[in-house]
C-alpha cells in the first residue's frame, strides 16, 4: 500500500490559499476517483476538490476552518492496490479546469484602471521610483489599479489609492479581477477588551468588504422610497399559485417584481447601465441580467438571473429558486455569480420597513423589497385597509438624476399596483 | 570597541554597504582580511577585464588591423608589463575605495572576523592582536572562493585558479581550462588571443550552458576561430606531473584521454565563504547550497545579522552584491527598503560579449509564458561594419499580449555596455514600443536595440520582417 500526498492545487489565478470549509470524507473513508473530498473557500469562490486517485483517505493535513496553502499538503490517499501515484502531486491538472475559471485575469491590453494589472512576471507595472514610493507609503503596489498606459501604476495612483478614491472602476464584473484594492482601513485604532474574539477577514467576508467599500467610495448613491399597493398583486398571485404548482413552480412575489423591473427598464433603459471610466462613457446594457442578493451561511452572494426580460413568470420563479438554492449550497458556478446589470435585494421575508441598499457595483441601480403589511390607506377619500409594501431604489446619481429615478419608480409601481399591466407588457 | 554596524568583508557588497550606512548617519566599521575591493576588484572582475581588453587589442593589432589597411609588422607582447599594468589598475582602485571609506568616516580594521555572540565579534588583526568589537547590527559580506577539486590541489604554479591565472609570471604556451563557465571561458579566450594554446574541458554538453543555445553558438564560432579545443561531456579525473608541464587525464565520451599543457586552470565554480566565523553557534541558517539564508530585506535567521553578496546566494555577481549592500544599509537605517528589482543583468566578456537582462528564451518558455521572440543581427547595423565587428545578434523577448519587455539578450560587440538600456527598460516595466519609439543615435551599436524592438513588433526597418 502506498501513501500519496495531495497538495492544494492551483484553484484560480492568483489564489494562494483557501479555507478548508468542510471535509466531505473522513479519514478511513473509501475514495472513488473524482469523488469530492474537500470543500475549499477562497476569496473568489468555494470549490470542491475531487479525489485524484481511488483509495482511502489516510490523513487530513488541514483541519476544517484552517487555511490550506497552495502547493502544501492537503490530504493523503492510501492508494488502492495496483493504482500508481500521479506524476503531479496536485493531481488536479485536468479535473479543476472549470474551477480554475473562477477567477479571471483582466485582459491586460484593454484594461483600464479598473483593477490592478500585473506583468507576466506577476508584479505590478511600475517604475522603480514609484515602487519605492509605494513602500515608503506602506502600500502593496500589486493591489493598486494603475491608470497609466497598459495599467501602469503611477505616483498619482498611489496618492489616489491612499486617499481611498480609486478614481476608476471596471465597467462589468467580467472585466474585473478578484484582485480588488484592499479595503482601505481607517487609521482609528480598534479598542480591544479582554475576551474579545478575533475573526480573520478572509474569503467571502473579505470580498464583501472590498466590494462594498468599492461601491460606496466610487458611487454617489441616492435613495428613493415608495410604496406598492400589493392588494391586487396578492389576489393575482393567489389565483396563479395553484396553476404554477401544477407546473412545478413555487410562485412568490419576486418574479412579479422582476417582470416589472424588466418592463420599466424597457421604458427607461438608462437605469440598466454602468459607467466605464476607462473610456468616459456610460454603457447602457441591452441585456437585463438581474442579480439576486442571497443570504448564505458564509455571507451575501449575488447570483444572476440572465435575460430576465425574455423569461415568463414561471421561468423566473423556477430560475430564482433554483439558483438561490444552488448558491446557498455553495454549488453555483462562477459564471452564475457574475455579470448582473441590476440587482434586487429582498429582505421583506425577514422583516423591515425600509433600507438603503448598496449598489452592486458597477451597476447603476438596486431595488430593495420589504415587509408586506396590511395598513390603513386613503383611497377615494376613505380610509381603507390595503396590503402595502415599501420599496426603495438606490441609484448611481452620476447616471440617474432625481427626476429620472422618480419617473422610473412611478412607472414601476404602477405596473405592480395594477398587475394586469404586467401581462399587457406596458 | 563598540560600533553600531560591523561589515565583515570589504568587497563590492561590503564597502558599498558601509558607504551607504555612513550616508544615512550610521556609524560603520569594515573588517577586511585581505584587500579592500574584495574578489571583484583585486582578483575578479577588474583584473580579468584588464587582461581581456589587452588580449583583444593585441589580437586585433595582429590579426584584424590589416582588414582596415593598417599594417603593423609583428606586434610583440611584453606579458609581465601587461600584468603589471593590470596590477596598477587594481591598486589604484583599491586605494580609491580606502579614500572613499575614509571620506565617509567609515573605519577599516584589517583582520579576520569571527562571531563571539550575536552582538560581538572577535577580529584577529593582521598584526596578530585580537580585538573584540561590540555591535548592534552586522552585515556579513564575506564573498565566495573558487570550488576546489580534491584531485587537483591548487598550487598557483602549475595548477591555478582564477587568482593564479591572473598573476602568471610568463605567458604560458598552453593551458587547460577545467570548466567552461564564464570565468574559465573569458580568460581562456583572452589567453588564446595572446597566443596560448587553450583546451577547455567541460562536463556539460556545451560551454556557457546557462545561456540559450543560439547565443552560445555565436561564441562557439569564435572559439573555433581561435583554435581552442573544447572537450564537452568530459570529466577531469587526475593529473600527472610531466616535468615542466602537467598532464590532465580526462574521460571523454570517446574514452580516456590525456592532454598536456603548462598550466591547469581550475574554474568549476565558486562557493560561499561561510566557514570559520562561528555562524553555527549563532544559529545563522544556511540553505542547501551553503549560502546564508536571507529574506528580501537581507536579514538572516538571526535578528540584527544581515548577509549580502556572493555569500547570500545567486547570482554571484558584483552588482548584485552592491545593490544588496545598499538595501541592507537602508533597512538598518529604518527605511522601508527591500530587494524588489525586476532583473539582475549578467554580462560575459567572451568574444563576442554577452549581456542579458530579464528572462532568457528558455526561462520564459519554462515559465509557460506566451512570448514574442525576435532577433536582430549586428551585420545589419552600419556601426558594426565600421568597427569590423559584425558577429552576433540581439534577442528580444516580450509578452505576446501586453508587449511588456520581458528579456533581452545581446551577443556581440559591446554587449556589456548595451545591456544597460535593457536593464532600465525592464526595471521601468517598458513596453516594446517604448524602445522602438525612442530615437537612438546613428550610427551606433545602440540602434540594434531599437531595431530589435521594432522587429519584435514586425516593423524592423533594416531587416525584412518575417511574414505572419
Ligand atoms: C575571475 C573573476 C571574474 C569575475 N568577473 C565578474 C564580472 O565581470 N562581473 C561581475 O559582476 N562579477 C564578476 N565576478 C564575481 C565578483 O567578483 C563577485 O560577485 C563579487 O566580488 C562579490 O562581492 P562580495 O562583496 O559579495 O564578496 P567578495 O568580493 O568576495 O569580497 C569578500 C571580502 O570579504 C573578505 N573576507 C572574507 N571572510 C572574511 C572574514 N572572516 N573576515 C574579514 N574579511 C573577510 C575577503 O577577503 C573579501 O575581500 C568575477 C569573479 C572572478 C573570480
Amino acid at each position: 500500500m502506498s501513501i500519496f500526498t495531495v497538495l492544494l492545487p492551483d484553484i484560480g489565478e492568483g489564489v494562494v490559499e483557501g479555507e478548508v470549509i468542510k471535509w466531505l470524507k473522513n479519514v478511513g473513508d473509501a475514495l472513488a476517483q473524482d469523488e469530492p473530498v474537500v470543500q475549499i473557500m477562497t476569496d473568489k469562490a468555494t470549490v470542491e476538490l475531487p479525489a485524484v486517485k481511488p483509495g482511502k483517505l489516510a490523513k487530513q493535513h488541514i483541519a476544517e476552518g484552517k487555511i490550506a496553502e497552495k502547493d502544501k499538503p492537503l490530504y493523503d490517499i492510501e492508494l488502492a492496490a495496483g493504482v500508481s501515484a500521479p506524476q503531479d502531486s496536485h493531481g488536479h491538472k485536468e479535473a479543476p479546469k472549470q474551477e480554475a475559471q473562477v477567477s479571471e485575469k483582466p485582459q491586460a491590453t484593454k484594461a483600464t484602471a479598473s483593477a490592478p494589472v500585473l506583468s507576466a512576471t506577476g508584479k505590478a507595472l511600475a517604475t522603480p521610483a514609484t515602487r519605492k514610493l509605494a513602500r515608503d507609503l506602506g502600500i502593496d503596489i500589486n493591489q493598486v489599479p494603475g491608470t497609466g498606459k497598459g495599467g501602469r501604476v503611477t505616483k498619482e495612483d498611489l496618492e489616489g489609492f491612499l486617499s481611498g478614491e480609486s478614481d476608476s472602476a471596471p465597467v462589468s464584473s467580467e472585466a474585473r479581477s478578484g484582485n480588488l484594492p484592499a479595503v482601505t482601513m481607517s487609521k482609528t485604532p480598534v479598542f480591544v477588551y479582554e475576551g474579545d474574539e478575533r475573526i480573520p477577514l478572509r474569503g467571502l467576508r473579505k470580498v464583501i468588504a472590498e466590494r462594498l467599500v468599492e461601491s460606496k467610495t466610487i458611487v454617489p448613491h441616492f435613495a428613493y422610497f415608495e410604496e406598492v399597493d400589493m392588494t391586487e398583486l396578492k389576489k393575482l398571485r393567489n389565483e396563479l399559485k395553484p396553476l404554477a404548482e401544477e407546473a412545478g413552480a413555487k410562485l412568490t412575489y419576486l418574479p412579479f417584481f422582476m417582470k416589472a423591473l424588466t418592463l420599466a427598464i424597457k421604458k427607461f433603459p438608462i437605469i440598466n447601465s454602468s459607467i466605464d471610466l476607462g473610456t468616459n462613457e456610460i454603457v447602457v446594457h441591452k441585456k437585463i441580467h438581474i442579480g439576486m442578493a442571497t443570504a448564505t451561511k458564509d455571507g451575501l452572494i449575488v447570483p444572476v438571473i440572465r435575460d430576465a426580460d425574455q423569461k415568463s413568470l414561471i421561468q423566473l420563479a423556477n430560475d430564482s429558486q433554483g439558483i438561490a438554492q444552488k448558491t446557498r449550497d455553495g454549488k453555483a458556478s462562477s459564471d452564475e455569480l457574475k455579470g448582473s446589470t441590476i440587482s434586487i435585494t429582498n429582505i421583506g421575508s425577514i422583516g423591515g420597513l425600509g433600507a438603503t441598499p448598496i449598489i452592486n457595483y458597477p451597476e447603476a441601480c438596486i431595488l430593495g423589497m420589504y415587509k408586506i403589511q396590511d395598513r390603513p390607506v386613503v383611497r377615494d377619500g376613505q380610509i381603507v385597509i390595503r396590503s402595502m409594501m415599501n420599496i426603495s431604489f438606490c441609484f448611481d446619481h452620476r447616471i440617474v438624476d432625481g427626476a429620472n429615478g422618480a419617473e422610473f419608480c412611478n412607472y414601476f409601481i404602477g405596473l405592480l399596483n395594477n398587475p394586469g399591466r404586467l401581462i399587457l407588457g406596458s | 570597541m563598540k560600533i553600531n554596524t560591523v561589515v565583515i568583508g570589504g568587497g563590492p557588497g561590503g564597502y558599498v554597504a558601509a558607504i551607504r550606512l555612513a550616508q544615512l548617519g550610521i556609524e560603520a566599521l569594515v573588517i577586511e582580511k585581505e584587500n579592500l575591493g574584495g574578489v571583484c576588484l583585486n582578483v575578479g572582475c577588474i583584473p580579468s577585464k584588464a587582461v581581456i581588453h589587452a588580449a583583444k587589442s593585441f589580437y586585433k593589432a595582429k590579426n584584424e588591423f590589416g582588414n582596415m589597411g593598417i599594417k603593423i609588422s609583428d606586434p610583440q607582447l611584453d606579458f609581465p608589463a601587461m600584468i603589471s599594468w593590470k596590477d596598477k589598475i587594481t591598486q589604484k582602485l583599491s586605494s580609491g575605495i580606502g579614500g572613499l571609506l575614509k571620506g565617509n568616516r567609515v573605519s577599516v580594521l584589517k583582520g579576520t572576523a569571527s562571531f563571539v555572540s550575536k552582538n560581538q565579534i572577535e577580529v584577529l588583526e593582521t598584526s596578530g592582536t585580537k580585538t573584540t568589537v561590540d555591535f548592534e547590527n552586522c552585515i556579513i559580506a564575506t564573498g565566495s572562493s573558487p570550488i576546489a577539486l580534491p584531485a587537483f590541489p591548487v598550487d598557483q604554479a602549475k595548477i591555478v585558479d582564477s587568482t593564479g591565472a591572473l598573476a602568471l609570471k610568463k605567458l604560458p604556451a598552453s593551458m587547460i581550462v577545467v570548466g567552461g563557465g564564464y570565468i574559465g571561458l573569458e580568460l581562456g579566450m583572452a589567453y588564446a588571443k595572446l597566443g596560448t594554446k587553450i583546451t577547455v574541458v567541460e562536463f556539460a554538453d556545451s560551454v556557457l550552458s546557462a545561456f540559450d543555445k543560439d547565443i552560445v553558438q555565436v561564441i562557439e564560432k569564435k572559439i573555433k576561430k581561435l583554435s581552442i579545443d573544447v572537450l564537452t561531456g568530459t570529466k577531469a579525473q587526475s593529473f600527472k606531473d610531466s616535468g615542466s608541464q602537467v598532464t590532465l587525464v580526462c574521460e571523454t565520451p570517446a574514452g580516456v584521454r590525456e592532454v598536456t599543457a603548462d598550466h591547469l586552470f581550475i574554474s568549476i565554480g565558486r562557493k560561499p565563504n561561510t566557514g570559520g566565523m562561528n555562524l553555527e553557534k549563532l544559529g545563522v541558517e544556511l540553505d542547501k547550497q551553503g549560502f546564508i539564508k536571507v529574506n528580501e530585506m537581507l536579514q538572516t535567521s538571526v535578528s540584527g545579522i544581515f548577509a549580502i553578496g556572493d555569500v547570500a546566494g545567486q547570482p554571484m555577481l558584483a552588482h548584485k552584491a552592491s545593490k544588496e549592500g545598499e538595501i541592507a544599509a537602508e533597512v538598518i537605517a529604518g527605511h522601508k527598503s527591500v530587494m524588489d528589482v525586476r532583473q539582475i543583468p549578467a554580462v560575459v566578456f567572451t568574444d563576442p560579449e554577452v549581456g542579458q537582462a530579464g528572462l532568457s528564451e528558455k526561462e520564459a518558455k519554462a515559465k509557460g509564458l506566451n512570448i514574442t521572440v525576435s532577433r536582430f543581427p549586428y551585420a545589419a547595423i552600419g556601426r558594426a561594419l565600421t568597427t569590423d565587428e559584425t558577429d552576433g545578434f540581439v534577442k528580444f523577448i516580450s509578452d505576446a499580449t501586453t508587449r511588456e519587455v520581458l528579456g533581452i539578450t545581446i551577443v556581440g560587440a559591446n554587449a556589456s555596455d548595451l545591456i544597460s538600456e535593457a536593464c532600465l527598460a525592464i526595471e521601468m516595466g517598458a513596453f516594446v514600443e517604448d524602445i522602438a519609439l525612442t530615437v537612438h543615435p546613428h550610427p551606433t551599436f545602440g540602434e540594434i536595440l531599437m531595431e530589435a524592438a521594432k522587429g519584435n513588433l514586425g516593423e524592423a526597418i533594416h531587416m525584412l520582417n518575417p511574414k505572419h
